[in-house]
């Protein structure tokens, strides 16, 4: 019993401490808000199940994105779901931007939604996870250099959406 | 480094913290007025990335040990989810409810839940406008549950009602977003947060220390603030010497 108690004291702590960034992962990878919750779900149902195997603490949250990305891999493998929600979806704290700022986070998320995987994944792990960009080379199995040229390029992607939008501001003066 | 090769580095780690690129950032003004556009840049893009979580995330996530214990783990879809929770109502709450299975006819909690509302959702809350309940403590303390006083005072009509298994408690909670509903079912347990589609409004299933409750309101937003008080206020009645 006191193994099962100690256990599902360990499980919660994951879910309490990771669930919401991984939710935010897999909104931004899927686009679809039910499609994210059950990401999420069977995420941490697999880590329900291999939480014994799991030894080193320090790893927990690559271990739960490696989880969830191959769930989203194996599920989403012949058709990729239409992107469809991120404009319905409540910004944290967005009230207590000035409209200008709310204009341009919103644009952001436009971009965001529009950039290719292979930019927009790099992007996520960097941002939302706070992976390094050695951490995201070792999970998408790429070099480090590959990595932040990717990085380099969502960024100015995004950049330029602001531009062509006609937001303008300090942000563009020097690029 | 020079500025170009600063501003590729800083496209692709606004943030680092490498002391040759800390040095190169305060070695020229045009360096360090860059790192301090892309951090404003970084800062706009973690908001553009922060979505707001939904209600009932981690309720859902709680109940994955159980769910787990109960069923093999079909493929992942909504759908799977409301089989497992099904699995798990069944399997575990309805030792009673076959006794009244002759007057209470439900195959399951989702059947009553639609059903009552769509029965006695609206009626209820038109009874409700307006007034305040009192009647609340004497009620839920004859299905054995203490209701906190500062749940109490939300109650606008409560009500007892069919539910399955046994009779329970249709009640009505005034909130900043409107009249939310609360079904007390005395002899069902369910899972945390399993979510029902009911058209204009939605109801989550809450286990509580006895029975369970389901609340509906317009939305997931809406019904969370009351999941939790209505879990903290009602409690199985100490007993008293």
């Amino acid at each position: 019993m006191s193994n099962e108690s100690g256990k599902q004291e360990r499980f919660n702590r994951l879910a309490g401490k990771y669930a919401l960034d991984l939710y935010r992962y897999a909104m931004w990878i899927c686009g679809n808000d039910a499609l994210a919750k059950d990401l999420v779900q069977e995420t941490y149902l697999r880590a329900w199940k291999a939480l014994d195997k799991l030894k080193d603490t320090g790893a927990v949250k690559s271990w739960l994105i490696t989880i969830l990305r191959r769930e989203y891999a194996r599920t989403f493998e012949r058709k990729v779901p239409k992107f469809s929600d991120i404009d319905h979806v409540v910004v944290e704290e967005e009230q207590e931007l000035q409209p200008d700022d709310r204009t341009e986070v919103r644009l952001l998320r436009e971009g965001i939604a529009d950039l290719a995987p292979k930019y927009r994944e790099p992007l996520l792990m960097q941002v939302v996870m706070g992976y390094s960009c050695q951490e995201i080379a070792d999970e998408l199995e790429i070099s480090k250099s590959a990595v932040m040229t990717q990085l380099f390029r969502a960024r100015e992607q995004l950049k330029e959406k602001l531009q062509e939008d006609g937001v303008t501001g300090k942000v563009h003066e020097l690029f | 480094m020079n500025f170009s090769e600063l501003k590729k580095i800083l496209g692709a780690e606004p943030r680092s913290q490498d002391p040759e690129i800390l040095s190169a950032i305060e070695s020229r003004p045009e360096m360090r007025a860059a790192a301090e556009e892309a951090e404003a840049f970084e800062q706009k893009l973690e908001a553009a990335f922060a979505i707001k979580t939904p209600p009932f995330l981690l309720d859902q996530i709680a109940s994955i040990p159980k769910v787990a214990s109960i069923t093999p783990r079909p493929r992942q879809t909504r759908l799977a989810w409301l089989a497992a929770a099904a699995v798990l109502v069944a399997g575990v709450g309805f030792a009673s409810y076959s006794y009244y299975e002759s007057t209470f006819q439900w195959d399951n909690v989702d059947d009553f839940i639609v059903e009552h509302w769509a029965q006695d959702g609206s009626d209820m809350l038109a009874q409700a406008d307006g007034q305040t309940d009192q009647g609340a403590p004497a009620l839920f303390a004859s299905f054995g549950i203490e209701v906190s006083p500062g749940f109490a005072e939300r109650i606008d009509f409560v009500h007892k009602c069919k539910t399955p298994g046994s009779r329970g408690a249709h009640v009505v909670i005034s909130t900043e977003n409107g009249p939310i509903t609360l079904i007390f079912m005395p002899e069902v347990d369910t899972v945390n947060g399993h979510i029902l589609d009911l058209g204009q409004e939605v109801a989550a299933t809450l286990p509580l220390e006895s029975g369970s409750a389901v609340i509906i309101g317009p939305s997931e937003e809406a019904i969370a603030p009351i999941y939790t008080i209505a879990r903290e206020g009602l409690r199985p009645a100490s007993v008293t010497s």
